[in-house]
């Protein structure tokens, strides 16, 4: 129990006040974090929920993968299934309650963005432990599928109320901003300079840039003293971006990929291929390569340890994509919303039920998922896989079946062994629990010491999710 | 509770309608962090009554000091009016549209990949300058140290629009030194302009007054800031030597020659392309390329959009310049469309030839815009015009979720969409605001919901296969309620004649003009620039000196922090 008069860090934290005193403390310790073993956090969306199908059959650590899941056949050693978990509140049809408090338990920010007003997890993580480890890219947001809109139907992470972390739908763009002076194709993965053989040309502009860098941030610092706390805080976020720029100019020595034979050695450093993308939205080969392209850019990012923190997110709530898959309608309005209905539609030249084509779309989502996981799978780490020491949390914005509620929301625990994450497992509660429980497992597990999270800040664990 | 938050609570308490009523039962009750009901500084309307317009007096405080980043467009004319080359934005993310305005002071942060985007542009396009042109920004012309002095002055202050103080030199001149001393003396040039480039002076609009006002609670903004304010929020761009040197001989805080200056920017033709943007965006219609249909129930809807949008531009320009009126922007007739448009806008089989359109309301991008993917939605139109024609906020209620319409379908069976929506009537938690909103949506039922001209419908539903019922006679007549102009109507034109009476009406569009060219929201209805504004519309002013009132207000020169 703290003692009367102590504030705790975390207490100075909660306020705006002490988060800008704080700041630049907990940058430097970033810097100088050094932990053994890496841990990462993936969260995932795919748009319109799943039908019933996509929960497992049987139950504990004897069940079965039905059709939707079926690309994860040989994973479900690596896969933790908590069923009955509900939204904490709700609003109209929830699709934008579901989003807003998917990742950060949180409630709307305001009545005109209908943005969340708090921080997904894992901002939480990068601002309160040392998760980033150093590593020069706080977090990374990719998608597919979509336009990476700001829109409150889009965003899965927020770094604070109302501010939405938005995606990098172009994976040009993503390799640009991600991989900038990286060498593929070994460990270690940061670019370091090398000492044999200085360049006094670069050396000279490197000493520039990094001047700059610190003159820029000088004058945003002067400029807050002139502000509000509002004002101010939106400034910080600009403060920071400029250190971690400042950070990858000086090769910093970061994260724990660490040096050659480092058992903790992350997979070889791969340059990711970025060729034959395509941004359509209703094109299945073209989403296909993608999303694929999407994921070997996040596997990248991880095995040189760019970042440790990554969101994959596809389409958005809502999505319709006509055309996909040869449905010439609304997946969501003629199929999502009506699956329980068994109309009957027809899919590429093939009539079949509601409930078919719903689990024929369930399973194009899921399959890009898969791909991912099992790439993660099947990169070495340490004692396990590089999945093994990352926890995927894939989440929609709607209950089973897409029936605009928030109860019995789905989401999937992928990966996180080593975590101590109870995965092999499938835990069908008895009794609802709150999806916020669930928020704050993953926090604890990835060292956070959460009590809960958003509108809940003591809901505690979620039983079942740990070892 | 932050600062947008309180603001947007506030402009929707001024002509608030006291409609949601009831409460259902939901997972997790909202009562935390809900807030508090704002305190009204007008009166509360409720369903069914008349909200006589009392006008607002100019007592509201001063805005905020703050700091409002450039859009991408408006970095690239500051890039060009400094460098006099453009950088290539193409890759640059774009301001978050957190849907009030796309560009509010309020959404403009600098992240990682921001910082990267303005760092990698400023090295592009510095390193691309070639001698002679870098030699153009010197003002001795060589590229020597003895110069370094004259150069930071005159480029700090157009790249900061405002003059260089004693710890700019101090810096730009620190970076000047560390590169001259690599012996190339260009890279010492350039990277003082690099550094500007991505300095949070160059980045952003300050609005935090002079120096020797830090510590004070309400403050002016110095001349050089007012001058950027103008030229930004009218033009988009920098201001030019002349406004800039009037802001730092202080003039523009006369209260007369701001105003002549403000009339000079807004007779320029940057002024109109800029308030053509306002009036897109006011009318959500930047977004309608995101407007999408079921082409089975609306034939050749894909085809027609350009048409529908070079509809309404044309419109808006031909009505909504600086010398238009809001009256006519309402009630003014549309042009003919030409043959294709005017062949989709006929093309259902219950259209009557040569049917009139009458104002914005008939616009068939706006049309299609309130409308679901196969039918039209009468609460959707009827709360556009709630919001940004009457600035009525209407929200559900908390932990409320509506029926999906599919359900209603399937148990109604509707033979037309009035006689589905009518059911909001039956129900206790539906009642008091949609009576509120679907008569406005009633009033447009003579266009479908792709902006096609009808007589009669024939209801279409892909989720549900009704039994035929025939063609029914579209009803378009309903009863505005909770304004100053309230009556019985029997069509959109009557709607729309009566909004162009409305004083709450002008009031709105001063609002919505405020958002715009001050990028927050009003935190009540007697902000100075809103009650200027208005003004200027109730005294039967054009659209032109809305904007001049608005931008003349002590808004525009007085902050607090």
């Amino acid at each position: 129990m703290p003692k009367r008069f102590e504030i705790t860090r975390r207490d100075l934290l909660r306020t705006a006040a002490g988060a800008l005193f704080l700041a630049p403390l907990l940058r430097e310790r970033q810097v100088n974090a050094q932990s053994v073993t890496p841990k990462r956090l993936v969260l995932m969306f795919s748009p319109d929920s799943h039908t019933p199908e996509w929960w497992p059959t049987g139950s504990g650590s004897s069940f079965q993968l039905q059709e939707p899941l079926a690309d994860f056949k040989g994973l479900e050693k690596q896969l933790l299934f908590l069923r009955r978990l509900d939204h904490a509140w709700t609003f109209d049809n929830h699709h934008e309650a579901g989003m807003a408090q998917l990742f950060t338990g949180a409630r709307f920010f305001d009545d005109a963005t209908h943005q969340a007003n708090g921080p997904s997890i894992d901002q939480i993580l990068l601002k309160e432990t040392a998760i980033r480890a150093g590593t020069p890219i706080a977090s990374i947001h990719l998608c597919a599928a979509d336009r990476g809109l700001a829109d409150k139907r889009h965003i899965l992470s927020y770094s604070g109320p109302g501010q939405p972390m938005v995606h990098i739908p172009d994976p040009a763009k993503a390799f640009s901003q991600i991989f900038s002076g990286v060498t593929f194709g070994a460990a270690p993965t940061m670019p370091m300079p090398n000492p044999t053989m200085p360049d006094p040309v670069a050396e000279a502009k490197r000493q520039i840039e990094r001047r700059i860098l610190q003159v820029n941030t000088t004058e945003l610092k002067s400029i807050q003293r002139f502000l509000g706390q509002v004002e101010r805080e939106k400034l910080e976020r600009h403060v920071e971006a400029l250190f971690e720029l400042e950070q990858r100019i000086m090769n910093v020595p970061m994260g724990t990929g660490g040096t050659p034979g480092n058992p903790t050695t992350p997979g070889v450093c791969e340059k990711p291929s970025t060729t034959g993308f395509s941004n359509s939205l209703n094109n299945a080969t073209s989403i296909t390569r993608w999303a694929q392209i999407q994921a070997d850019i996040l596997v990248s990012a991880f095995a040189c340890d760019r970042t440790r923190i990554a969101d994959y997110s596809f389409s958005f709530s809502g999505g319709h994509h006509e055309g996909l898959l040869g449905f010439s309608q609304s997946w969501h309005d003629i199929v999502a919303h009506v699956s329980k209905t068994d109309d009957s539609v027809t899919v590429d030249g093939t009539a079949m039920s509601t409930r078919q084509a719903f689990i024929k779309f369930d399973r194009f989502w899921a399959g890009h998922m898969a791909y991912l996981a099992k790439r993660l799978a099947a990169i070495q780490e340490g004692n396990g896989s590089m999945l093994d020491n990352t926890i995927m949390i894939w989440g929609v914005e709607s209950g089973t079946n897409h029936n605009h509620s928030p109860r019995d929301m789905q989401y999937l625990i992928i990966g996180g062994k080593n975590l101590g994450v109870n995965v092999g497992n499938y835990i069908n509660n008895t009794s609802a629990q709150s999806a916020n429980k669930l928020l704050t497992s993953v926090m604890n597990a990835l060292g956070h010491p959460a009590t809960g999270i958003g509108i809940e800040p003591n809901c505690g664990p979620l039983s079942g999710f740990s070892v | 509770m932050t600062l947008r938050r309180a603001a947007i609570l506030s402009f929707s308490a001024s002509l608030a309608l006291a409609c949601t009523s009831g409460e259902s039962s939901g997972p997790g009750k909202q009562s935390d962090n809900t807030p508090a009901a704002p305190t009204s500084t007008a009166p509360m309307a409720t369903a069914g009554a008349p909200v006589p317009y009392t006008a607002a007096q100019a007592t509201g405080a001063a805005l905020p000091a703050r700091t409002w980043l450039l859009t991408p467009e408006q970095y690239a004319r500051a890039v060009q009016a400094l460098l006099g080359v453009a950088p290539d934005v193409s890759g640059f993310d774009p301001i978050p549209d957190t849907g009030v305005y796309p560009n509010m002071s309020a959404s403009g942060v600098v992240r990682v990949n921001q910082a990267t985007q303005y760092a990698t542009s400023a090295e592009a396009v510095t390193s691309a300058l070639t001698e002679a042109q870098l030699r153009a920004l010197v003002p001795c012309g060589k590229l020597e140290k003895s110069c370094k002095a004259e150069f930071l002055a005159t480029n700090v202050r157009k790249a900061f629009r405002r003059p260089a103080t004693a710890e700019d030199s101090a810096s730009y001149g620190e970076i000047f030194d560390l590169a001259a001393a690599s012996g190339d003396m260009a890279l010492a040039f350039r990277s003082v302009l690099r550094g500007l480039l991505t300095s949070p002076y160059f980045l952003y609009r300050t609005e935090i007054g002079a120096v020797a006002d830090e510590k004070a609670p309400s403050f002016n903004l110095t001349g050089p800031e007012v001058a950027t304010l103008l030229a930004f929020s009218v033009l988009g761009g920098p201001p030019d030597e002349a406004l800039l040197a009037a802001g730092e001989r202080g003039e523009l805080a006369d209260a007369s020659r701001l105003k002549t200056q403000i009339a000079s920017l807004l007779s320029r033709p940057q002024a109109a392309d800029h308030f053509a943007k306002f009036l897109a965006e006011w009318l959500h219609l930047h977004r309608f390329d995101e407007v999408e249909k079921f082409e089975s129930v609306f034939p050749g809807f894909a085809a027609a959009k350009e048409g529908m949008f070079a509809e309404a531009r044309g419109f808006l320009a031909q009505n909504g310049g600086m010398q238009g009126t809001l009256s006519s922007l309402l009630t003014a007739p549309v042009a003919t469309p030409a043959g294709s448009l005017s062949t989709f806008y006929e093309s259902d089989a219950s259209s009557v030839h040569g049917a009139p359109r009458i104002g914005l309301l008939s616009l068939g991008a706006l049309l299609s815009k309130t409308a679901k993917q196969y039918l039209t939605s009468p609460t959707q139109r009827g709360l556009f015009i709630r919001d940004q024609l009457l600035c009525q906020h209407i929200s559900l209620p908390a932990d409320f979720t509506p029926p999906p319409i599919e359900a209603a379908e399937a148990r109604m069976a509707p033979k037309t969409t009035r006689e589905l929506y009518d059911q909001h009537a039956s129900n206790s938690v539906c009642a008091n605001c949609h009576a509120l909103l679907d008569p406005l949506g009633y009033a447009l039922e003579g266009f479908d919901g792709a902006g096609r001209v009808r007589t009669r419908e024939i209801y279409q539903s892909p989720s549900f296969s009704a039994p035929s019922a025939g063609p029914q006679p579209v009803v378009t007549s309903g009863t505005l309620v909770g304004t100053d102009v309230d009556r019985a109507f029997a069509s959109y034109v009557e709607l729309a004649q009566a909004l162009s009476e409305s004083s709450w009406v002008k009031e709105c569009v001063a609002r919505q003009a405020f958002r715009y060219y001050f990028g927050q929201l009003e935190q009540d209805r007697v902000n100075p620039a809103v009650v200027q504004g208005t003004n200027a519309l109730l005294g039967k002013g054009t659209l032109g000196d809305l904007i001049a009132s608005l931008l003349s207000s002590p808004s525009t020169l007085s902050r607090v922090r």
